[in-house]
């Protein structure tokens, strides 16, 4: 037993198999896409309904009263899909006025899909052997696991070929230089054409002046509106690739950053950008993890990084929207942002008290022409003096040890003295949830400092015993410099940055002198 | 190269006659020039917006009414200048080949 429908076709009653009705409707729904940009769309349809009618009447007879699936693929053949219909009608043209319709579009191509589709439907575009795409997304797999994600990047944006249509648009044109001249081409030939015929048209319209008014100013501004459809195409298209590409090296920027797949960034100053795992666990870690703080940057970077992207595609492709996508990703991306405040606040809770300790130290020749800085050569931080530093939060640097342990590099700070004496001052501090924590921090802080003769051993690095994360363990020393005397930094220096202002290069030391206006780097004098 | 060829064979069996979709279609069936009939209507649409035919209703006793196509007086000037393009297309191609060979 099987369900009829009643239809009205060119003004004929039918009865027709439900299977055949779908069928039916999704050739003549085809139809009417394929006739959409012709002149008498409409008289062509129901002419063709017309026809379609009559034949069916022939089908049926006195015992035969329904319309099955059978008669209705018997009546699409006669009549021709689309495709056949355009190609008897433009022989030799057919790929060119597809193309001209901006009917080639993405499909994923499930009649050879592995997985879901995505390789074989690039290929079916581009007119390769989808085992070159498979492979390149092999190889993109294999360097990182990439590839997955833009397989899944591509699954849910690409919609899957599901009618015939969809296939056949799913081959569009081959794409090469050539291709793409040509059809520039013969565009802007196809405009010269039009703006050809609308001249004729407005000379007749001339003639014609006395029964129509404006016609004239009608057929300009159609040309005008034309030639802007045209650049605003070039254009939509040439935007379309730039926000790929911005989109493309964005998303791929912050997901070598965010995942730590890359072993950091290299900066300019010989200094290496953390990857922002290892960041997060120094500055947050122990209280908040890591993988949540990945999340909520995927979530509020990446979402309009991936809409730019994912609208780029829509661009220079044109498939169809995605229902809700924008929606969804928007209300992720809120979501982001709540939650990123939240823990923005968690981390200031992490850093809101802070705790200081602050001594002179004490110097025998405070009168001596120029202050030795040197570093204490037994000191445990020494070996680490040559390996690589990581930037944390500016200008404070650390290294990792072997044990995991945090090592901070100390900041020295040269400043003028009040009076003709050398002194030095050492601030020490830590931050934490409570002045209790604070204060733990800061007794743990392991730095030594001392002086003999003109002479000043420091550790290389601030030290914190048993710590991976950092809250705010730091060391400050103030060297006040009498005017016109100098400070000497051995070249042990030139591997730590120590200043805000200088770095040392130099494999012998470096000198400063105290001017009138201030520190003068490498002075003649020593 | 059938370009034009389909308009000039609907235009010609129009002016022997005035004729119906599915009498063309039957015609140039045996003639082999259509495969599949929906490419007939968006031409005979366009010859119709062309101002080359004209069309009028007439009822039928075995089903819709049926579209009766009729040439016009610029539908048998295009006819006549097509079917002497098509006579110089056939002497120029058959010089050529006639040399070859």
């Amino acid at each position: 037993m099987k369900k009829t429908l009643t239809i009205n076709l060119g003004g004929i009653v039918f009865h027709i198999d439900e299977d055949a009705y779908l069928s039916l409707n999704q050739y003549l729904e085809n139809l009417k896409k394929y006739f959409s940009n012709q002149e008498g769309a409409q008289d062509i349809l129901n002419d063709i309904e017309s026809r379609i009618a009559e034949i069916l009447t022939d089908k049926q007879s006195e015992t035969r009263q329904v319309i099955t699936l059978e008669d209705v693929t018997a009546v699409i053949s006669i009549m021709g899909q689309p495709i056949d219909i355009d190609q008897e009608e433009n022989p030799g043209t057919h790929q060119d006025s597809f193309g001209e319709r901006g009917e080639k579009r993405f499909f994923r191509n499930p009649d050879e899909k592995v997985i879901a589709g995505v390789c074989s439907g690039i290929a079916a575009y581009f007119h390769l052997d989808p085992v070159w795409v498979r492979l390149i997304f092999l190889v993109f797999v294999a360097a990182g696991g990439s590839g997955i994600l833009m397989y899944i990047v591509l699954w849910v944006v690409i919609p899957e070929a599901k009618r015939t249509t969809d296939r056949l648009e799913m081959r569009g044109k081959k794409i090469n230089i050539s291709n793409i001249e040509r059809s520039v081409r013969e565009e802007v030939s196809e405009l010269g054409s039009r703006i050809g015929n609308l001249t004729s048209a407005s000379a007749a319209s001339i003639k014609r002046a006395g029964k129509g008014s404006g016609s004239i100013f009608e057929a300009i501004g159609k040309g005008i509106v034309e030639i802007l459809t045209f650049i605003g195409k070039g254009l939509v298209i040439l935007s379309g690739i730039i926000l790929i590409l911005v989109g493309l090296s964005l998303l791929l920027l912050l997901l070598v950053y965010n995942l730590g797949w890359s072993g950091g960034i290299y900066a300019d100053n010989d200094m290496t950008i953390l990857p922002f795992p290892d960041l997060a666990n120094i500055l947050v870690g122990c209280n908040i993890p890591v993988v949540y703080l990945q999340v909520i940057l995927l979530m509020v970077l990446g979402i309009p990084v991936f809409m730019l992207f994912y609208n780029g595609l829509r661009m220079v492709f044109r498939f169809d929207r995605i229902r809700h996508l924008g929606l969804t990703m928007f209300n992720i991306w809120v979501v982001g942002l709540f939650f990123l405040a939240w823990s923005g606040l968690r981390i200031y809770n992490l850093y809101k008290f802070d705790e200081e300790k602050q001594f002179e130290i004490a110097m025998e020749s405070t009168a001596a022409d120029t202050l030795f800085v040197s570093m204490f050569p037994d000191d445990p931080g020494m070996k680490y003096l040559r390996g690589e530093q990581y930037s944390l939060m500016g200008e404070w640097k650390t290294v990792i040890t072997e044990e995991k342990e945090l090592y901070v590099v100390p900041r020295i700070r040269i400043e003028q003295a009040h009076d003709s004496l050398f002194s030095i001052s050492q601030v020490t501090g830590a931050r934490g949830k409570s002045i209790v924590e604070a204060h733990q921090r800061l007794s743990g802080i392991r730095f030594q400092s001392a002086t003999s003769g003109s002479a000043l051993r420091i550790s290389p690095f601030v030290r914190l015993p048993g710590e991976v994360c950092w809250r705010g363990q730091n060391v400050n020393l103030i060297i006040r410099v009498p005017k016109g005397k100098f400070v000497h930094f051995d070249h042990d220096f030139q591997y730590l940055r120590p200043f805000r202002y200088y770095s040392i290069n130099s494999p012998t030391g470096v000198t400063f002198q105290m001017t009138e206006h201030g520190v003068d780097i490498n002075p003649d004098h020593p | 190269m059938r370009k034009g060829v389909l308009e000039l064979c609907i235009l010609a069996i129009i002016a022997a006659q005035d004729a119906y979709a599915s009498d063309i279609i039957t015609k140039l069936k045996e003639a082999r020039l259509i495969v599949v009939e929906g490419t007939l209507y968006p031409l005979l649409t366009r010859l119709k917006n062309d101002g080359l035919t004209v069309y009028r209703w007439e009822e039928s006793k075995s089903g819709p009414p049926r579209k009766y196509h009729q040439i016009t007086e610029p539908g048998k000037r295009a006819l006549a200048e097509l079917k002497s393009d098509w006579q110089n297309l056939i002497t120029s191609v058959e010089k050529i080949i006639g040399e070859k060979q």
